[in-house]
């Protein structure tokens, strides 16, 4: 039987609340090694459906409710010995990551290309149609090819500002960022702030305070999740 | 050397934050909203998905997922998924031609939309999940 990982924490700390369930709706018990402790479920392999990715994110969230745990990436592990072994090599630097994000949450922000951005891009789009043809030669085909990322860096650059944007009206409120610079069409960056429990309002406040400067962009803002972005712990 | 805190003045936030925040901020579960009023669910579910199967600490070496009982896997950082059809097909072929993956993650739709969305959200190297994939699906199918 394989082992489904929701989470780390360190041990001490509150344990699942009576009667949580997890994957496939099995129990989620605790594996302690070292000073850590793993909330996982006995479970077979899961698919990653959508209501079995809520599932693993409500027992990280019922940990968050106590104290800040490492989120786990959704999967299953191989078995109890390896997840086990796993943990003890590497305490030292799974209890590091758990220091940096104690009191913390996550917010993802979101900066989707604004009505006139996307009509801009659109446009580029469509002179790259024009472009798709045969090259007539050589020295037409290098031109067409530096045109086409120089506008990739033009956009790239575009969504980087966005993003330094966001980051610098966070301030001070901001103690980490993560960025991914155009993930998807339509979406400029998405930007994720660790922000302090009690920091949050005062966080929304200076996002909704920044907003109406963004430029070519829009913000939306969700949260607060478990720090999912901030693990800074791969193998 | 600074001054010692008067003690009318506000303390810095002790570690862990007060339990009053600690609760106002869960309270509301995972709220979207946008500056000016709007809110838009529509984002919550992009963001479980590119948080739940692309980011989170991953302990093993590798996590496997499973899509209609066939074991997918994720190496390390590339976390690309692949589907069904994709490891049968790549199975097929490294039985036939041996190894020579150049595994399409992105084109299948046996995952669905939200793991199409997380083939486009990550920079993991496409060909990776061959090997994982191709030889799980025969040991998880």
């Amino acid at each position: 039987m394989s082992v489904h990982l929701y989470c780390i924490r360190r041990l001490g700390e509150p344990g699942p609340p009576e009667g949580l369930t997890g994957i496939a709706g099995a129990a989620v018990e605790v594996i302690e090694e070292g000073g850590l402790g793993a909330w996982i479920s006995r479970v077979a392999t899961p698919a990653p459906t959508e209501a079995e990715m809520r599932a693993h994110d409500r027992v990280v969230r019922a940990a968050l409710a106590t104290a800040t745990p490492l989120p786990a990436r959704f999967g299953g592990a191989p078995d109890e010995a390896a997840l086990r072994a796993r943990l003890r090599a590497r305490e030292a630097d799974l209890a590091a990551a758990l220091d940096r994000v104690a009191g913390h949450v996550e917010m993802a922000l979101t900066l989707a290309w604004d009505e006139a951005a996307r009509a801009e891009i659109a446009a580029a789009a469509a002179s790259a149609v024009v472009d798709a043809g045969p090259p007539a030669d050589g020295r037409d085909y290098l031109e067409r090819k530096r045109r086409a990322l120089a506008g990739d860096e033009r956009l790239r650059a575009r969504a980087a500002a966005a993003a330094d944007a966001v980051d610098a009206a966070g301030g001070e409120t901001v103690s980490a960022s993560e960025r991914a610079l155009l993930p998807r069409p339509g979406v400029a960056a998405v930007v994720a702030h660790l922000v302090r429990m009690e920091h949050l309002p005062d966080h929304r406040a200076r996002l909704e305070g920044a907003a109406a400067g963004l430029r070519g962009v829009t913000l939306s803002c969700g949260g607060p999740w478990a720090p999912y972005s901030f693990t800074g712990a791969t193998p | 050397m600074p001054d010692a805190p008067r003690p009318d003045e506000p303390q810095r936030p002790a570690s862990p934050p007060p339990r009053s925040a600690w609760d106002a901020a869960l309270a509301g579960g995972i709220e979207v909203w946008e500056p000016g009023g709007g809110a838009g669910g529509e984002h919550s579910l992009t963001d479980l998905v590119n948080r739940v199967l692309d980011k989170g600490v991953v302990i093993t070496g590798e996590v496997t997922i499973s899509v209609a009982g066939v074991d997918l896997v994720y190496l390390g950082l590339s976390a690309v998924l692949t589907s069904i059809s994709t490891a049968r097909r790549l199975s097929a072929r490294r039985e036939t031609a041996g190894a020579e993956g150049d595994a399409d993650a992105s084109d299948d739709d046996a995952t669905g939309d939200a793991s199409r969305d997380v083939a486009e959200g990550t920079s993991g190297d496409a060909s990776r999940p061959a090997d994982g994939s191709a030889g799980d699906a025969g040991r998880g199918g």
